[in-house]
């Protein structure tokens, strides 16, 4: 019988996947998402020995070869194919979909077997929805993955009703085989880039891993009449080439031995992969022109942060304009050579390439500069930023997908770094805002404290003890009880909320269903002193980074649509999502 | 010895996951991924439990992978018997989550609680303890070597070594082996929640929902 010692002698142990299998000690296809901390000494040094520069899963493919997929724009249906589904005769504009959630065996690794995954219509990441504000969207969503997963679709960034908002509640699981439709108005919204997404209760980390996401865009009025590069009439690409606005949702992935996703359910603190996909695929190229476009970047990763930026294969730096955020456009471009994005957030880029030439050898590369080796926090940045590897390692830091600039062709664009954006972003005033609880006064906060309890547990104001509970998603059919409702929110009241992260050890991206929300400061913990906002602070909010001991103070209204009114009961989490799985949300109702 | 790569027949399969299960947890061939992932996935997680022996509170011996997780539904707790800060809520939670599981899904899961103190926690302490708390059938308390409890911590995320040795007692794994699906959440959740949570990997709820001639998936007719 060979062991563990004998199989190192024989240098055997951790070259050969076949011997892999057959031993067993911490050593299975998982060992390598342990995070370090979490290992004996024995099995640091063994792990030191044997895995520091290799991988248990393929290597990755040669960065750049493969091209950037475009996630396809679904065609709406008519409604009379949708049996049962919700019609409307108020005049209103509304136009149907139906996507399945299907498992799919697609190609992802070169020259490996077919990677499953369950995707949109079977796809990853899914098709994109587009709609303009005013449009009511229906959506019947299929849960066809054929295991016996349940499945939650949440629309992030949207004032929708509870009843088709996907929060992580009982009463909205899709069970197999079954389908549930979704009403998304879209009156309450200015034009964004918002995504949809599982939201199942305990496993949304395994199936947004396994490529349940995908964006939905608004459009309106105002963005469109700004004719940023890539407008859909005024600025087409020429046959043959991609859009001049593209979607770039980026993701660590982790693959075992057989080119398959590998997740790990006992990854409390956050699971981290070693391949980076944007839009699907590893490190991807993309043909572009020496022209401005207009990036809309996703951060679709589990748990793991990036501090992004752009270098040309020379070392010089394209800076980033950032024209809007998760809510939609700011009323003007910030410019800022890198900027970090947390799961679930949306930063949206103008950037020009036009000062450089187009040529075989004519790079640009998105570049990550923020290394994260444990899911409960980024490790910093790197001290040089301009030489990051081709091909990133376990710490993530290195080029994500490079832009080849092949080709010129006229820009009927327009933007200029200081132009007006918008001039209709909501400001609400402070001294307006009271929670709408008995004996409070004008300008007082409801607070919220994002913590990990004595007892190993995520916390959202619950110290550890007798008297704290965890979220609770009830009801429980066929138990008639309602679940714990943490806050009640009143229609047409401004309110100011404290999200307040008092530990150094954790990070926590903090996700609010429901609404949107202007960030009023970002405050040490500790001293109490003002930080500043970060670049992608400065629009419409429904992501809040709770960087270690930063607390946030955010603002907003709860207003209604136009038309629909959004109320009931919805919920805020953390979006790092083994974070969400494990509880770490509470749940708040709007009132009419 | 390899002790994961030996075909074991010996585990009774609920009739529900019956195929899935002796795809996922028997035979020596790996599921294909393509044709049935949620048995490779539950395939792959084989590797990741440690297969350490440990003794329950009726001095027998069990492998935790072997005895008390393949082919089974199981709510898994670390306790120990002088525990002073959560065990005195938890275990009367889960006696009130055993009552209500026996009801709504009798014979289905099974509750493994393994002492992270087993110095003091011999077979004879935890068979004290589950007398004291009136512990039904279906609920194994087990105890072995530290450092294979350790791992065990370790490998279900559930321990940290900034913790201090007895910290982390206030959450419970849930999984399903056959199925490939694990969460945790919180010990002092209440018990229709946490019962409710395993529940759904009976998939009962489903069944209910599905009408006879909606869908033909083999999890879902077999249960019918």
């Amino acid at each position: 019988m060979l062991d563990r010692r004998a199989l190192i002698k024989l240098g055997l142990y951790g070259g050969s996947g076949a011997l892999l299998h057959l031993t067993r000690l911490n050593s299975g296809a998982f060992a390598w998402a342990l995070d370090e901390d979490d290992r004996s000494e024995d099995e640091k040094e063994h792990h030191h020995k044997h895995h520091k520069h290799h991988r248990h899963g393929p290597p990755p493919p040669p960065p750049f070869m493969l091209g950037l997929p475009l996630p396809p724009v679904k065609q709406k249906v008519n409604p009379s194919t949708l049996p049962g589904v919700p019609l409307f005769n108020d005049g209103i504009p509304t136009s149907y979909y139906e996507i399945h959630e299907r498992q799919a065996a697609v190609p992802v690794l070169p020259g490996m077997p077919s990677t499953v995954v369950w995707g949109f219509d079977g796809i990853w990441p899914g098709p994109m929805l587009e709609a303009n504000i005013g449009e009511r969207v229906v959506l019947r969503m299929h849960n066809d993955l054929g295991g016996t997963n349940n499945s939650i679709i949440h629309h992030h960034g949207a004032h929708v009703a509870s009843e088709s908002d996907g929060s992580a509640l009982w009463s909205q699981q899709i069970y197999p085989g079954t389908f549930k439709d979704f009403v998304y108005p879209n009156d309450d919204d200015i034009a964004a880039t918002h995504w949809y997404h599982d939201h199942d209760i305990n496993f949304t980390g395994h199936n947004v891993f396994m490529g349940l996401e995908g964006f939905l865009l608004l459009h309106d009025p105002a963005e469109l009449g700004l004719n940023l590069p890539g407008h859909p009439t005024n600025d087409p690409p020429p046959p043959g080439e991609l859009p001049f606005d593209l979607p770039l949702v980026i993701q660590d992935r982790a693959f075992d031995a057989n080119a398959q996703l590998v997740y790990n359910p006992f990854s409390s603190r956050g699971f981290l992969g070693d391949m980076f996909a944007v839009n699907g695929a590893i490190q991807p190229m993309v043909r572009v022109a020496n022209r401005k476009y207009r990036l809309r970047i996703l951060n679709g990763s589990n748990a793991r942060v990036y501090h992004l930026t752009l270098r040309t294969d020379q070392g010089a730096t394209i800076p980033f304009n950032i024209v809007g955020t998760d809510g939609g456009l700011y009323s003007t471009a910030v410019q800022t050579e890198g900027f970090t994005i947390s799961p679930s957030e949306r930063v949206e880029v103008v950037v020009d390439f036009s000062s450089l030439t187009p040529g075989p050898t004519t790079k640009v590369f998105l570049n990550n500069c923020l290394m994260q080796t444990d899911g409960r926090k980024p490790a910093g940045l790197v001290a040089d930023c301009t030489n990051v590897p081709r091909t990133p390692g376990a710490d993530g830091v290195g080029a994500l997908m490079s832009f080849d600039i092949l080709f010129s062709t006229p820009d009927h664009s327009s933007f200029t770094p200081d132009q007006t954006l918008r001039t209709d972003l909501p400001v609400y005033n402070p001294a307006e805002a009271m929670p709408s609880v008995p004996g409070t006064q004008p300008g007082a906060t409801r607070d919220w404290r994002f913590e990990r309890g004595k007892g190993g547990e995520w916390l959202v104001n619950c110290f550890n003890g007798a008297g704290a509970q965890a979220f609770d998603p009830g009801p429980t059919p066929p138990t008639p009880e309602n679940p714990r409702v943490d806050a009640a929110v009143k229609v047409g009241t401004t309110e100011i909320w404290r999200l307040i992260n008092g530990s150094g050890g954790w990070f926590h991206p903090v996700h609010i269903h429901r609404n949107q929300f202007r960030i009023l400061d970002r405050i040490d913990s500790g001293s109490g002193k003002s930080l500043g906002l970060l670049p992608t602070q400065l629009g419409l909010k429904d992501v809040f980074v709770l960087e270690q001991n930063v607390t946030i103070r955010l603002i907003t209204k709860f207003t209604n649509g136009l038309h629909a009114t959004q109320t009931g009961k919805y919920v805020m989490h953390c979006h790092n999502v083994e974070h969400e799985d494990m509880a770490m949300m509470i749940v708040w109702e709007c009132n009419p | 010895m390899c002790k994961f790569a030996k075909v074991t027949l010996t585990v009774v399969l609920a009739a529900a996951t019956a195929g899935r299960a002796a795809a996922a947890g028997g035979g020596d061939k790996p599921p294909s991924p393509q044709a049935d992932f949620q048995a490779y996935t539950a395939r792959a997680l084989r590797e990741h439990f440690p297969n350490v022996v440990l003794i329950n509170q009726d001095k027998k011996k069990v492998h935790f992978y072997d005895d008390l997780i393949k082919g089974k539904l199981v709510v898994i707790q670390f306790m120990f018997a002088n525990c002073e800060r959560f065990c005195p809520m938890v275990t009367p939670n889960l006696v009130k989550v055993q009552e209500e599981l026996r009801k709504r899904a009798p014979g289905e899961v099974s509750l493994v609680s393994i002492t992270v103190d087993p110095d003091h926690d011999t077979p004879e302490v935890l068979k004290a303890y589950a007398e004291k708390f009136h512990i039904q059938e279906g609920w194994q308390f087990l105890t072995g070597r530290k450092s294979d409890i350790d791992r065990l911590r370790r490998e279900l995320g559930l321990y940290y070594p900034e913790d201090k040795q007895f910290e982390h007692m206030n959450m419970i794994t849930i999984g399903k082996e056959p199925t490939g699906q694990w969460l945790s959440m919180r010990a002092l959740n209440k018990p229709d929640v946490i019962a409710y949570t395993v529940l759904l990997l009976t998939h009962r709820q489903t069944r209910a929902v599905v009408k006879p001639d909606s869908h033909s998936h083999p999890a879902l007719v077999a249960g019918k």
